[in-house]
């Protein structure tokens, strides 16, 4: 070979070797070297036996050229270390010259011949297999790593929601102990004072205002952060019973003018859902409309509908109040909005209504006509086991 | 005559017993009221057999050491012919449904009351 055909061949093959007739290795790559030494002027034999092909092949020249279109595979040795190439033998004058390249198995043989991918030709398949096993092993690493580290996240979070809701159960507990207490010393003060202490027992009155309203916002701070994170749990709804207690607890708190207050109820199947939750959707709508009765008309009403199928509630909750504007109808969902200044609450009720809503994946919608009355119409899916079931 | 002998006030918070002893006093229901601020005192008042036992106790869930429900608890553990007889209120400033689900775990509960008390919450059951 020239010079020039040597240093294509070593590039090509860089486990290339070169035998005369004799079967003596005359030339060889350099990456065949690194793994056996200096082979030069060495008997083929001394390193090579042919595992394929296995029959009729004999340790010739002439022979072996018989099977110049076929695949070799040779095993090597050189006295600690075994290994195998893989190619096929030509005619190169008088001599043989074999091209071919180690066939490896796993990552670890590299590292056991000692061989790094510059041993290889520039394009050898052994390379690319290698290179994509590489590939898919730093993938499955990567994905275990990230894996992992979704795993402790999500712990965290866990231990996070926990730590919160305790949080949360406490400072509401802790503030608003002192508030009930303030509220049962002006109870006690209010029964004693004298009648013609008609100052005085203003004063009381609107601390009792005061601290009734902080209270009410603290409950609803509660009922926000108890929707986001407490999971829903299905129960059967006693609608009639929901909305008789939300009614009877409301109208004694502040200052309501009468009202009439009526509940119908068509319950053509149980209806399951998360009961909490439902109470406090129901305890807000009754509240707004307590809350806007138009004093200016003769007769207020506030009156519930409820439909209950195999696959819903439908309820509407509608009053002859004051109404809402319908610039701001869009808005009153809306966190801390509050559509009018007589309004005395936080802007958190229809929120919250609406956080609702969408745990519990049902629909409102709000109809309402500034001075005639407001309608609100919540549709929320039953949890019964058909439900469960699909 | 009054309807009850001795009523018994546990809570840690001394304005609330205030509070409620004013309340109480007020409906004159009992012969005498008792305070105790902390659930350990009340139990160890109750172990006595020497002491008058109350009809009606009015007992607090957050405090610190032994809560109500850890008093609940121990109550139990008290002779039966004493303890059948007398109604429990529970009383918290917290309508948390932790506290009411707790609550309905002990039969012996008469009612769960939420603060401030008021007479009118009573009037059925007293």
């Amino acid at each position: 070979m020239t010079p020039d055909e040597e240093r294509l061949i070593e590039r090509l093959f860089p486990f290339y070797l070169l035998m005369d007739a004799q079967l003596h290795i005359v030339q060889a790559g350099q990456s065949v070297k690194k793994i056996i030494g200096d082979c030069i002027d060495k008997p083929f034999t001394n390193y090579f036996t042919f595992l394929r092909p296995g029959l009729g092949i004999r340790y010739h020249i002439d022979s072996i050229l018989q099977f110049e279109n076929q695949i070799f595979i040779l095993k090597g040795s050189n006295g600690h270390q075994d290994f195998r190439l893989k190619g096929q033998v030509v005619r190169s004058d008088k001599h043989i010259l074999f091209c071919g390249s180690p066939w490896i198995t796993s990552e670890s043989d590299f590292i056991r011949l000692g061989l790094k991918v510059t041993d290889f030709a520039i394009h050898d398949s052994t390379i690319d297999m290698m290179q994509n096993l590489r590939v898919l092993d730093l993938a499955l690493m990567d994905s275990t790593h990230v894996n992992n580290l979704l795993v402790s996240k999500n712990e965290e979070l866990t231990k996070t929601n926990a730590e919160l809701d305790r949080f949360v159960y406490s400072v509401s507990h802790d503030l608003r102990a002192p508030l009930t207490s303030l509220l049962g010393l002006m109870n006690i003060c209010n029964e004693t004072l004298p009648q013609d202490e008609l100052f005085i027992r203003q004063i009381l009155s609107m601390m009792q205002h005061s601290v009734n309203k902080m209270d009410a916002f603290i409950s609803e701070i509660l009922d926000y952060s108890r929707n986001s994170r407490k999971e829903i749990t299905p129960t059967i709804i006693d609608f009639n019973s929901i909305l008789t207690e939300a009614n009877e607890s409301l109208k004694y708190t502040s200052n309501v003018p009468g009202y009439e207050f009526s509940v119908a109820i068509q319950e053509d199947n149980v209806f399951y859902s998360d009961e909490q939750r439902v109470s406090i959707l129901l305890n807000n709508l009754i509240s707004n409309a307590i809350k806007y009765l138009d004093v200016s008309k003769a007769k207020s009403s506030i009156r519930a509908h409820v439909h209950t199928t195999s696959h819903w509630a439908k309820i509407i909750i509608e009053d002859n109040g004051i109404g809402i504007d319908s610039s701001h109808q869009t808005k009153v969902f809306d966190m801390f909005y509050r559509a009018t200044d007589i309004s005395t609450g936080s802007g958190l009720g229809l929120y919250i209504v609406r956080e609702i809503m969408h745990k519990l994946e049902g629909t409102i919608t709000l109809e309402s006509t500034l001075n005639q009355g407001t309608s609100v119409t919540i549709e929320i899916p039953n949890l019964n086991l058909n439900t469960f079931a699909s | 005559m009054k309807k009850y002998q001795l009523i018994l006030l546990i809570d840690d918070n001394r304005i609330d017993n205030f509070i409620h002893q004013h309340v109480l006093s007020k409906a004159d229901v009992s012969e005498d009221i008792l305070i105790k601020n902390s659930a350990v005192e009340a139990l160890e008042y109750l172990k006595n057999p020497d002491h008058v036992f109350p009809d009606v106790i009015f007992l607090d869930i957050r405090m610190p050491i032994m809560d109500g429900f850890g008093f609940l608890r121990a109550f139990e553990e008290l002779p039966e012919e004493k303890k059948s007889a007398v109604k429990i209120f529970l009383l918290s400033s917290s309508n948390d449904p932790i506290d009411v689900e707790e609550a309905g775990k002990y039969k012996r509960i008469t009612r769960f009351i939420q603060k401030p008390l008021d007479i009118s919450q009573l009037s059925p059951y007293i």
